[in-house]
């Protein structure tokens, strides 16, 4: 089989069932493709080429017996190197974590296995999650493949890294205020932020427990949905089933999108490329035959503040005592928010709980008029890759946080190219329970957006550009 | 009655530009802080009062 990269999840585990390829050659063409790349992307922290091939080679053997074979059969897969993976290092990009090897698989890499998915390596991200891009980690951030020059997007950077450049079939990462929706959206590639419970959180390291949540990354809609069934341990019923309409298909007639009139000021800080990608999606809802209302979000700079309040206490909580015992240990960016978040008071963390259900009814309010709400996923294109202002996501807008903060879904999904070449991601929020509505939504909007990972791909790792560590 | 949290000392091998920025941290924490005791005010009304507290 000659291009085996062009195979989406599906296609590739048919012709490693039907016997046309081979897991073996699968995994091969990916690991081959990391050997070429990895120097100029840093898309993994870790790659094991030996197991990977072992993997497959079982993969292969179950095909030969005839016996039945996991829905993700012989795919290629890569974990956010904050996810345990049994006898593989969970380095969290820290120093204060190289030596640690846990004794076994989270529960999401279990469900992959018994999926019979290959898990091909870790996935670079920032330190612990939270804090970057850093420049003082013991590995190079990851650069996003469409010009390494520029921001790959975070902290599941590796992620959506290794997704868009061709290095693995999909990738496991976590969110907790946009971290799978933004390297998705940057690099161009279709990311799930589900609603609490669907996906098992045991064996991933924890930043926030108010705010984190795993989910699956992938090259389209269809792929990521089939990874979300696979590792989910409950599937919502699709909103969509029975609304009219049927918008897997871009048939949008049962659909009620609300594109987002926005509190704070936040349209005057738009870019004007995403505003055009923002409006662009709401046209095509539109000429697919579902309605477009404006909604208006309520009291957005207050959810920002409770939930970057919950979030910076718990991260305290969780880090800041270790942080204190071996303070060398961690990169200046990620000490120095987790210290930060010492300074609030515990009365002041309980009273931005309290505010979090009567934030959620106010919202949940809007899913009476609209079924859906887009938005986008940054204020502006991806920029260079530099070294950030520690605390820009407090005194900036963090849209995404919305999601992490009242318990929604969240799709995001590629919208077009900036005029500096660089991917456009949207997102579609809906009530909780609506997962499969979502992907149902994303893949009738791919076949209108039809956008195409090829060009990215396309670059010789040769001629990429580096910039100084 | 919301008490003013004291964190403890920094590490000593904290540098400068981190107390730096440390501080601004906290600051634009504060911030939102007072934004999050104003909203559970505002939610509990004139009425009730008191510190909030339930058996």
């Amino acid at each position: 089989m000659n291009d085996v990269g062009a195979l989406t999840i599906r296609e590739l585990r048919e012709a490693i069932s039907a016997r046309r390829l081979s897991a073996v050659e699968a995994t091969r063409y990916y690991l081959d493709r990391i050997d070429a790349k990895q120097a100029a992307l840093a898309a993994y922290t870790f790659v094991d080429h030996e197991s990977a091939l072992a993997q497959a080679r079982a993969v292969d053997a179950k095909a030969a017996r005839g016996d039945a074979l996991g829905a993700l059969a012989g795919v290629p897969l890569s974990i956010k190197d904050i996810i345990d993976v049994e006898a593989v290092p969970t380095t969290a990009c820290s120093r204060s974590s190289l030596g640690t090897v846990p004794a076994r698989d989270a529960e999401v890499v279990a469900r992959l296995r018994a999926g019979d998915a290959i898990v091909i390596g870790k996935a670079n991200c920032h330190e612990f999650a939270f804090g970057g891009p850093s420049f003082d980690l013991p590995f190079p951030p990851a650069r996003n493949p469409w010009n390494p020059e520029y921001f790959p997007g975070g902290s599941s950077s590796g992620s959506g890294v290794a997704i868009a450049a061709g290095l693995c079939l999909a990738s496991i990462g976590t969110d907790t205020a946009g971290s799978i929706r933004s390297p998705s959206a940057h690099c161009g590639v279709v990311g799930l932020k589900p609603g609490s419970g669907s996906i098992s959180r045991r064996g991933v390291r924890p930043l926030s427990v108010t705010m984190d949540y795993v989910g699956p990354m992938a090259r389209n809609a269809r792929d990521c949905r089939t990874v979300y069934d696979c590792i989910a341990q409950r599937t919502g019923p699709s909103r969509t089933a029975g609304a009219g309409g049927n918008p897997a298909a871009g048939d949008f007639s049962g659909i009620r999108l609300g594109l987002a009139t926005v509190s704070w000021a936040l349209e005057s800080r738009l870019h004007p490329e995403t505003g055009a990608a923002y409006d662009r999606l709401g046209m095509l809802v539109e000429a697919g035959g579902g309605t477009i209302r404006q909604v208006r979000l309520p009291s957005l700079e207050l959810i920002h503040a409770a939930a970057s309040v919950a979030m910076m206490a718990e991260v305290a909580a969780n880090h800041a005592g270790a942080v204190r015992a071996r303070y060398g240990d961690y990169g200046t960016v990620f000490r120095t928010r987790t210290l930060a978040g010492e300074s609030i008071g515990f009365d002041d963390y309980l009273a931005a709980l309290s505010l979090r259900e009567e934030l959620h009814d106010a919202v949940l309010g809007l899913f009476d008029t609209v079924g859906f709400i887009a938005l986008p996923v940054s204020m502006n294109p991806p920029g260079k890759l530099t070294a950030v202002d520690r605390f820009y996501f407090l005194g900036e807008p963090n849209i995404n946080i919305l999601a992490n903060f009242l318990d929604l879904p969240a799709i995001t999904l590629p919208c077009g190219l900036s005029g500096t070449g660089l991917p456009i991601g949207m997102q579609i929020l809906g009530p909780r329970g609506s997962e499969a509505a979502l992907f149902d939504i994303a893949e009738g909007l791919e076949q209108h957006i039809a956008f195409d990972l090829t060009p990215c791909r396309a670059a010789r790792p040769e001629t990429a550009r580096m910039m100084p560590g | 009655m919301t008490k003013p949290h004291h964190p403890a000392e920094l590490p000593p091998d904290t540098t400068d530009e981190e107390r730096v920025e440390l501080e601004r941290g906290r600051r634009l924490l504060r911030a939102m802080v007072d934004l999050v005791r104003q909203a559970c005010a505002d939610a509990r009304g004139p009425s009730q009062g008191g510190d909030g507290r339930h058996e």
